[in-house]
Formats: C-alpha cells, structure tokens, sequence
C-alpha cells in the first residue's frame, strides 16, 4: 500500500472516530453500537499502518493488494453490523408492538372509567 | 354460559364496520364484540363508539396480527372463553360463527379455522394468490402433521387455552402460517371447518398481485423460523 494511501486511511479512520465521539457526546449513538464502530475504525487503522503485515497473514487468500484485503475486511464487517443492527431492529420492533397494545388497551380503559364516572 | 367476544381488527374499515356491526349485533346475541383499529385515519373508532361496542385504537399500524393479538389480550384480560376473529373487510358471515365455534364448545378443538376451500362454496381467488396459497397449506400441513386448506383464513375462533398461548405471542404479518404452526408445536388443538365466504365488500386486500409471488418465499422463511424455535414455543405451553 502506497503511503499516501496509508495516510488516506488513517485520517478517514481517525475522522470516523471523531465523529462516533460527536455523536457519543451529544448521546445520539449508544454505547453498545459506538463499539461495533470503534472496532472497525480500530481495525481500519491496523490494516493502514501494518499494510505489509496484514497481506503477509492473509497470504492464503492470494490477494494482489493490501487494498484487496482492506476491501474484505470491510465487506465482511459492514455485513456483521448489518446483521446484528437487524437483529437489533426486530428486537425493537417486538417491543413497539408490546409498548402500542399496551398503550392501547390502557386507553381504552381510562376512557371506559372517564364514560363510567360521567354516569355516575 | 360461556362468555364471547368477537375481535375486529380494522384498517379504515368503516364504510365496511357500518353494515358489518348492525348485522352481527342483530344475528348474534348475547356476545361482546371489539373494533381493534389498527391506526385507522377514517372514522373507524367513530363508526365503533356510535354502534356502542368496545374499541381499541393502536396509535401506530401493527398489521392485521398485531390488531388479533390486542383484541386477544383484551380477551384474557375480561375472562373471555371463547374469542372470534370476524374481519372487517365484510367477508365473513355473521351466520357461520355458531358453525365455528362449535368444535370449541364441543371440545374438539383449541382453535377453530373457517376454510373457504374444503367445500366448494362459491368463494373465488385470483389463480396466483390461490397458487402461493396451495403451496403454504402444504407446508403448513406437513410440520402440524393435519391438512389444512386455507392457512390465510381470518375467521378463527380460539378458546381459553389458545387466546393464553396467541396473546403472548402472535405475529404481525402472515400470520395465518405462523400462528398455526406455532399453536401446534404449543399444543394447541387445530381444526378446520368449511365456511362459507363473502367477496370483500369494499377497499383492498393486504394481499395485492406482487405479494402473492412473495408469500410462498415468507412461508418457508416463517416455517422455518416457527420450527427453529419450537422449543421456546413449549415453554409457553
């Protein structure tokens, strides 16, 4: 990997990481999920400064260029995040369904009580 | 005397509720009957309140599931002992739910099917959709071990044993397929009866032309997900 190249990386790493602290700070990205993304800007780092390294581990996979790996390493990652953002989401939405009826059903009983109370 | 509720789970239904909520209040007696709208943006709840019967109103759309599943643990909640799902689309006939409920009263069945296709009873489906549901009832028969004809069915009627196992967990979507399955591995007792069927009397089915090629792809992804977790699904039982 050209040096230039590693200094791309490395500024854009360090940009993303700024910008998860922005987020963390202003408490619009929870900790759980600024995590998963320190992890990847961490490991985006690591392949920018040990470029050589990294092919040499990878050898098996016979890649031409660090950038290759880089690219996997990505690829890889960003569909472990969506997964897990999925697993995530349907959690959430089984939980908006609870909250919905619940709200629901609540509703309908105070408005019950206020039509009852009326009468009386 | 066993205490009935039947469940509406409506999505700007009212033009439809207007004739439906009349027709069964003067059919059948001596039952209680909720309009579960499902975020409806008409006068669903108004239609409900003026006809004088009980109304939930979902302040974001659950799907149909999500709408059965309220009307459901309304029914545990007040003691219910048998609860119907009566659509509010005009296809179902206030005349077939004594049929219904009849295995249930007779203590066949836990959760009772109203089948449009056991008897030919003049009820037409559109060739593609009757396909992808050809496909899910065979299916579904293979994992509950029972033959089913018409998994998509929306008039069921369950006793106090199935409404404990659904009001826990129901899905929102689909879930003719899911809920079947799901009662079978909970050891909820199915039957199926023939029922006769009504065109939908206005506005548009979920069930349009594209989601009829998707619905047989979502029955494997839903029986398999079902089958995956049937151990879960023997806790609840």
């Amino acid at each position: 990997m050209k040096v230039g190249t590693q200094i791309l990386i490395l500024f854009l790493s360090l940009s993303f990481v700024g910008l998860i602290l922005y987020f963390m700070k202003k408490n619009k990205l929870k900790e759980e999920f600024s995590l998963l993304w320190f992890v990847l800007s961490i490991v985006l780092i690591i392949v920018a400064i040990f470029s050589k390294q990294i092919v040499t581990l990878f050898e098996f996979l016979n890649p031409e260029s660090a950038g290759e790996i880089l690219l996997f390493i990505i690829a890889i990652s960003l569909y472990v995040f969506i997964l897990l953002f999925s697993v995530k989401l349907s959690t959430i939405k089984d939980q908006n369904k609870i909250f919905t009826q619940e709200i629901a059903l609540l509703r309908s009983k105070i408005e019950s009580l206020e039509r009852s109370n009326k009468n009386e | 005397m066993n205490k009935i509720l039947i469940i509406i789970p409506a999505f700007n239904e009212s033009k439809n509720l207007k004739k439906i909520l009349p027709d069964l209040k003067k059919k059948i007696l001596k039952v209680d009957i909720i309009v579960v709208s499902d975020a409806s943006s008409d006068d669903t709840v108004e239609v409900a309140k003026l006809e004088k019967v009980f109304y939930v109103s979902h302040p974001i759309n659950l799907g149909i599931g999500g709408a059965v599943q309220t009307g459901m643990k309304f029914a545990v909640e007040n003691n219910y002992d048998i609860a119907i799902q009566f659509d509010g689309d005009g296809q179902h006939l206030a005349s077939e739910i004594n049929t219904l409920i009849r295995p249930i009263l007779n203590d066949e069945a836990d959760m009772v099917i109203g089948s449009r296709y056991i008897l030919d009873k003049g009820y037409k489906t559109p060739l593609i959709r009757r396909i992808g549901m050809l496909f899910s009832a065979w299916l579904t028969s293979i994992i509950v071990r029972q033959k089913l004809t018409d998994i998509t069915s929306g008039f069921r009627a369950w006793n106090k044993k199935a409404l404990s196992v659904f009001s826990k967990e129901y899905p929102s979507n689909f879930a003719g397929v899911e809920s079947n399955i799901h009662g079978y591995f909970c050891g909820v007792r199915i039957k199926e009866i023939p029922c006769k069927f009504e065109p939908r009397q206005s506005g548009k089915s979920s069930i349009n032309f594209w989601r009829s090629f998707y619905y047989p792809f979502k029955t494997i992804i839903t029986a398999l997900g079902v089958v995956l977790r049937a151990n879960s699904f023997r806790k609840i039982k």
